[in-house]
């Protein structure tokens, strides 16, 4: 397997840039609809980085956070990982519920909340890829963490350093417009061999 | 003044005196610390995954607990520490994601954390280290930072929980 299969140039990344832009547009546009608000998103970001760097990339590595993780498949695959600060899942949670949250320790139904807003993202988003790539992808069950940044993406760097030293992070932060309170972010990580397939479905 | 020396994925870094060593946000990494009480050197590796697919491995990284071990021994060894007295020390392998695995494309690395522990020991029977302590596994990220000086490795859980190993 090749280290660094691929060193994305200028056009590349700007197309991997514009398929997160239209993803997080249907993405945000479902969670605005369930919550009744409007969400805003940040324009999207493409780095390529050595593994290393990645905790630093995704949040900072000592922050708690909470963490969704879901897995695709199909002609590409790769890892969606959406990260909140907890403070941003208590008011989300209130926009929901219309009652004022305490500050809780995540039991069983905060966890399947939480969840179940990845899997309206990310099934959004996905949907939209499937148009545009022109292919099927299956999305897998969310799992939850609420841990450090960096130890929550583990699993991920570990999947994706089977193969590669350098990985392809395609992040956008979205956020309720009223003062960024609420607040997350949408990071995809391609796996690497998919980022070339990617690519060739959008002709490049 | 204590210096802290940051240790990254696939990193492995030497300290003595008044240097720290920390690893921050482990979740299903593996911290690895090997040390000479005798001379106060210690040296930590951020392990990511028991061992390389790939034939030919890289050499100087401790991406992999194949070659992290063989590392630290190799780089403390240049520093003037024999081998006979080194001792060792784990912290990490959590298994972030403990809810149910199986489903349609979820092949995730079941265990990953475990698997992990498991190499990192047996490559250090096979080494001959003598693991002296660990705190594995459970459900939480860790950050770590090693003191040379006493051989402290003290670990910070995310639940809050500080001890020293």
């Amino acid at each position: 397997m090749g280290v660094a299969a691929i060193k994305l140039d200028h056009t590349q990344a700007d197309a991997l840039k514009e398929l997160c832009n239209i993803g997080m547009g249907h993405a945000t546009t479902a969670l605005a609809q369930l919550l009744g608000k409007t969400i805003y998103f940040d324009v999207p970001k493409v780095s390529q980085v050595r593994l290393s760097q990645a905790p630093e990339i995704i949040g900072s590595p000592e922050e708690t956070v909470i963490g969704i993780y879901l897995r695709f498949s199909g002609p590409i695959n790769g890892n969606i990982i959406l990260i909140f600060p907890k403070k941003s899942i208590l008011l989300l949670e209130q926009i929901m519920t219309r009652k004022p949250s305490q500050d809780l320790a995540f039991d069983e139904y905060h966890t399947s909340l939480v969840k179940e807003i990845g899997n309206i993202l990310v099934g959004s988003y996905l949907s939209v890829m499937e148009g545009l790539l022109k292919m099927r992808l299956v999305q897998s069950v969310p799992w939850f963490a609420f841990d450090l940044a960096s130890a929550v993406i583990d699993p991920i760097l570990i999947q994706l350093g089977e193969d590669s030293d350098e990985i392809v992070v395609i992040e956008a932060e979205f956020y309720l417009r009223e003062g960024r309170e609420m607040r997350g972010k949408f990071y995809l990580l391609p796996d690497p061999n998919s980022i070339k397939l990617m690519l060739n479905a959008v002709g490049l | 003044m204590k210096k802290v020396l940051r240790v990254r994925i696939s990193e492995c870094i030497l300290a003595k005196d008044s240097e720290r060593l920390k690893s921050s946000g482990l979740g299903s990494c593996i911290g690895l610390v090997i040390w000479d009480p005798q001379k106060k050197i210690g040296g930590m590796a951020h392990i990511l995954l028991p061992s390389s697919s790939n034939s030919r491995p890289p050499k100087r990284s401790a991406k992999y607990a194949s070659s992290a071990v063989a590392l630290l021994i190799q780089e403390l060894k240049s520093a003037g520490c024999r081998p006979r007295n080194l001792v060792a020390k784990i912290a990490g392998g959590a298994n972030m994601f403990p809810q149910k695995f199986n489903t349609a494309c979820g092949e995730l690395g079941i265990n990953i954390g475990d698997r992990n522990t498991a190499a990192v020991k047996q490559e250090l029977a096979k080494k001959k280290i003598r693991l002296v302590s660990e705190d594995l596994g459970g459900e939480t990220g860790r950050t770590i930072e090693f003191n040379p000086k006493t051989g402290e490795l003290c670990i910070y859980k995310s639940s809050g929980e500080v001890i020293v190993i």
